[in-house]
């Protein structure tokens, strides 16, 4: 669902871009005061001016905690990026690819998955020219602050209201559905909106598709889940999720 | 403890080689519908160092996809383990503090 150059307007691509800039600067506050808090205030406390100095030559990024936490997004981010280069075939004619947006919010926590998701779009990008870049902003917005930070709440709610192992599932299945499912929508509306084709004819044909491919993701999802979880690769714990 | 990390990233490896030699070329969701509603030739090709996951001067498609692949994971595997290179600050104020 990679939007190419030329399939929107200015205005669509820039107001797209704004919100997905608002977006990843808050999940990159987020993810930067979880990191550095760890270490660095238990460090003050012992060692008043060193241990500032310290922090400060470090950029705040100090405890083992973060490093893990880096590694961890590192390993993940490279896995998706893989993993959306395989193209599985859909009907004759389609293919589609897994997003990956609920895997990196459920492993690293929805900010820095969202970051991860985003990582991941920009070297697409600049790299293999798979999306514009000048709508970058567009496909940030779809794939990583629909797709990945909002489902995430999918996820969460769900989970909320069923508290179990079933509930963990079932909520696993419904957000990766719906990732996939409310990109492409949110891609249909960006189309619309730019005039570049109405959204009577757009909407249904992307959700009939990307409904095919969102059932995919959602088993997908849960096997890759419980694949990580299987070499210990665990849900982030509440530091970064909250 | 980054053991299984680092088999993270080796398995994304591994799978760029299967993506490399058996992922679809058929167009995605989003391209097909853009061809059957005709809007497709809106599209403006744009110019990457590895475009459509290919490397120029490698003829065999699979394998240019592999390679291109390859590069793609590492730059972003790179990109994230780059900023916890401050391993062995984090490792002074350990020893410093005796923390953890």
């Amino acid at each position: 669902m990679h939007i190419p150059n030329g399939f929107l307007d200015p205005k669509t691509s820039a107001g797209a871009a704004f919100a997905a800039a608002g977006v990843l600067g808050y999940c990159l506050s987020k993810v930067r005061q979880a990191l550095s808090h760890a270490v660095p205030e238990a460090a003050l406390v012992t060692a008043g001016n060193i241990a500032t100095n310290i922090t400060k030559r470090s950029k705040k990024i100090v405890s083992s905690m973060a490093e893990n936490h880096l590694m961890k997004m590192a390993a993940v981010a490279s896995l998706i990026f893989s993993a959306q280069m395989f193209n599985f075939p859909i009907d004759n004619g389609t293919s589609g690819h897994i997003l990956g947006g609920i895997v990196a919010a459920i492993i690293l926590g929805p900010f820095s998955g969202t970051l991860a998701i985003s990582a991941i779009l920009f070297y697409q990008s600049f790299f293999f020219a798979d999306g514009g870049l000048t709508v970058l902003g567009a496909n940030i917005f779809n794939m990583a602050v629909i797709g990945t930070f909002a489902s995430y709440y999918i996820y969460y709610a769900i989970n909320r209201l069923i508290k179990s192992k079933v509930g963990y599932f079932i909520g696993v299945f419904i957000a990766s559905f719906f990732s996939v499912l409310l990109a492409s929508v949110f891609c249909a509306l960006e189309l619309s909106i730019s005039g570049t084709i109405p959204l009577s004819k757009v909407l249904p044909a992307m959700a009939s598709i990307h409904a095919r491919i969102g059932l995919a993701e959602a088993f997908l999802t849960i096997l890759v889940l419980e694949f990580l979880s299987s070499i210990n690769i665990e849900r982030e714990g509440k530091v970064i999720n909250e | 403890m980054n053991k299984k990390f680092i088999g993270v990233f080796l398995l994304a490896l591994i799978l760029a080689v299967v993506a490399g030699l058996f992922a679809s070329s058929k167009p995605d969701g989003l391209e097909k519908v853009a061809q059957s509603m005709r809007f497709e030739s809106k599209a403006v090709p744009s110019t990457a160092p590895f475009t459509d996951y290919l490397v120029k001067g490698i003829t065999n498609p699979s394998a240019s996809t592999v390679v291109a692949g390859i590069v793609g994971i590492l730059l972003i595997f790179f990109t994230f383990k780059s900023i916890s290179r401050s391993r062995h600050i984090g490792e002074l104020i350990k020893n410093l503090f005796k923390i953890e």
